[in-house]
């Protein structure tokens, strides 16, 4: 999971306050926590993550650890995974894990086809790691 | 000895500009004269003289234009070695006739050769001139009968130009300048002086003559004169056009000369008006015929000093914008190419190219990096890389989830389940019917992931359409 989607989860837990409601409760310059949150990428200064972090009631490494999990690294393994035609592991943000080969993915989700036959639709700003399997 | 006023000024080590403001003399003007495009007219030679500090004599009414460069041909000599150097009429290539007056006026001497006179046209010393006097008397212009007068002058007296009887012979025997009974050679249409053979004045016709501030031709401008097709005396800006000149200068400072014998035939009169006064004069005859042609212009274009000489530069192509040399750096690594193998390429460093160089060098580069990438399969839709520019599958998902009317199952985020029919959906929400019937609506957000079943059919079919796109 991005830091963006990471902190969107945050706030969608924290009750749902606007972006702007952070902005001046942080502090954070304005129109910077929703460029973090849309961007799915790692922006932001570090004193602006540190008072987002605060805010929220996490560590500031639950922040900064996520930028190497970004929505982009997140594409390129689930392209990797339909090149090599392996299936792919998600480990998800709600504890759950679910496993299968790459149908499709876009913006939002991913399609997994289970070893089963079934398929499962899952949304991608949930996933918080992934892992490739061995073909 | 009279120098020419831009050798003059170089001396004094003067720009234009600053011998403009001490003589109160527009820079243009100044160019002008020293172009030789205009004679200097009395005026403005005493207001140089004075910035330039010599004595009026010493400027020459009409310069010979400063040389030119080493692209631009010199002029050819003049045919008749015989005729003076110290005119521009027979030094440069504007009057390169020599020997066309010679063969007109009978292959007499060019212009004149007369130590009094300043100028070719002044009268000549004792010998039947071109333009100058004959049987030995110094004339200004076309003295007749030995006598002298002023021009085309009249049985022995002076006379300002040409009125009266005067004979004289510039056409090789023929009656010249004052012939046509009365007439002034200038004003007479039916004068046939210079323009005799082809029924027009000299003077008068074309753009005429003395003083036409057009500076245009003096003699009749045009062609006419004397015979010659390609004229030289009326052609571009003669001295004796000048504007103001000439004839009318009380101090026989004209470009004519200013001899002793042009100031006895005018200079103690009051200055003629033939630049505007043109109240005796016919009215002009239609001399469109004698419009310059297109070779005219041409050998005028030739002869004529350059415009602005220096100021035709190529246009400077600018440095490389800084935004090139980087892109250029970055493909430059991309090709894993050295700063060596850069200078074979470029011919130079990336700091001294300039930006249509950049631009090329771009261009190459870019098709050599693509050149190694291998190619693409056709047929096969590549996926972009980034799939956050396509969200049409979970689209036509969950359009095929709503057109079968499966039930499917939603866990969210927090590890709920929540079961029904699909209803409807948008790119955040899904609306779903429960076994209550009731419409549920869940944000996507809150969703870690969905299971329904779908027609595998239609799946299929899904799927081939996406690989024919």
């Amino acid at each position: 999971m991005s830091a963006g989607d990471y902190m969107r989860y945050l706030r969608a837990r924290k009750g749902g306050p606007t972006p702007q409601e952070i902005e001046e409760a942080t502090g954070v310059p304005s129109g910077a926590y929703r460029q973090i949150e849309q961007r799915y990428r790692a922006i932001g200064s570090e004193e602006d993550l540190i008072r987002l972090a605060e805010y929220f009631g996490v560590g500031l490494d639950d922040l900064t650890s996520r930028i190497e999990w970004s929505r982009k690294a997140l594409s390129a393994a689930l392209v990797e995974a339909v090149e090599r035609d392996s299936a792919i592991e998600l480990h998800l943000r709600s504890g759950h894990a679910v496993s299968g080969k790459v149908q499709w993915s876009d913006l939002g989700a991913t399609l997994l086809r289970r070893q089963d036959g079934s398929t499962v639709v899952v949304q991608r700003h949930i996933v918080d790691r992934w892992q490739l399997s061995e073909a | 000895m009279a120098q020419d006023l831009w050798q003059l000024r170089r001396q004094k080590r003067m720009t234009i500009d600053e011998l403009a403001r001490t003589a109160g003399v527009h820079p243009a003007l100044i160019k002008a004269y020293e172009l030789g495009e205009r004679a200097i007219p009395e005026r403005d030679l005493e207001r140089l003289a004075g910035a330039i500090e010599v004595d009026v004599e010493e400027i020459k009414e009409l310069s010979d234009p400063p040389p030119r460069g080493p692209s631009r041909p010199a002029a050819p000599p003049a045919e008749d070695t015989e005729a003076p150097a110290r005119s521009r009429y027979d030094s440069g290539s504007r009057f390169d006739s020599g020997s066309r007056y010679g063969g007109d006026f009978g292959n007499r001497p060019g212009y004149g050769r007369s130590d009094t006179s300043r100028s070719g046209f002044g009268g000549g010393e004792g010998r039947p001139s071109g333009f100058g006097g004959s049987e030995g008397r110094p004339s200004g212009f076309g003295g007749s009968e030995g006598r002298p007068s002023g021009f085309g002058g009249s049985e022995g007296r002076p006379s300002g130009f040409g009125e009266g009887e005067g004979r004289s012979n510039y056409g090789g025997g023929r009656p010249s300048y004052g012939e046509g009974e009365g007439r002034s050679g200038y004003s007479g249409g039916r004068s046939s002086g210079f323009g005799e053979g082809e029924g027009r004045s000299g003077y008068s016709g074309g753009r005429s003559s003395y003083g036409d501030n057009e500076g245009r031709s003096s003699y009749g401008g045009g062609r006419s004169n004397y015979g010659d097709n390609r004229s030289s005396y009326g052609e571009g800006r003669s001295s004796y056009g000048g504007g103001r000149s000439s004839y009318g200068d009380s101090e026989g400072r004209s470009s004519y000369g200013g001899s002793s014998d042009y100031r006895s035939g005018y200079g103690n009169r009051p200055s003629p008006r033939y630049d505007n006064d043109r109240s005796g004069m016919q009215p002009r005859p239609n001399f469109r015929q004698d419009r310059p042609t297109d070779r005219d212009r041409m050998d005028r274009r030739q002869d004529r000093p350059l415009k602005k000489p220096g100021l035709k530069r190529r246009p400077q192509v600018a440095p490389a914008r800084p935004s090139q040399l980087e892109h250029l750096k970055i493909l430059l690594q991309q090709l894993d190419m050295s700063g060596d193998d850069l200078l074979r390429l470029a011919g130079k460093p990336l700091s001294m190219l300039n930006r249509r160089e950049a631009s090329h060098l771009l261009t190459t580069c870019q098709e050599m990096i693509a050149e190694r990438k291998p190619e693409r399969p056709k047929g096969k839709r590549q996926r972009p890389y980034l799939p956050e520019s396509v969200d049409e599958y979970e689209l036509v998902y969950l359009t095929q989830v709503q057109l079968d009317g499966n039930p499917m199952q939603v866990t969210l985020f927090d590890g709920s389940r929540l079961e029904g029919v699909l209803q409807g959906f948008s790119p955040y929400a899904l609306t779903l019917r429960t076994e209550a019937d009731k419409d549920v609506t869940v944000q996507k957000l809150a969703i870690a992931f969905y299971e329904a079943q779908v027609n595998e059919a239609a799946d299929d079919e899904t799927d081939s359409q996406d690989e024919d796109e």
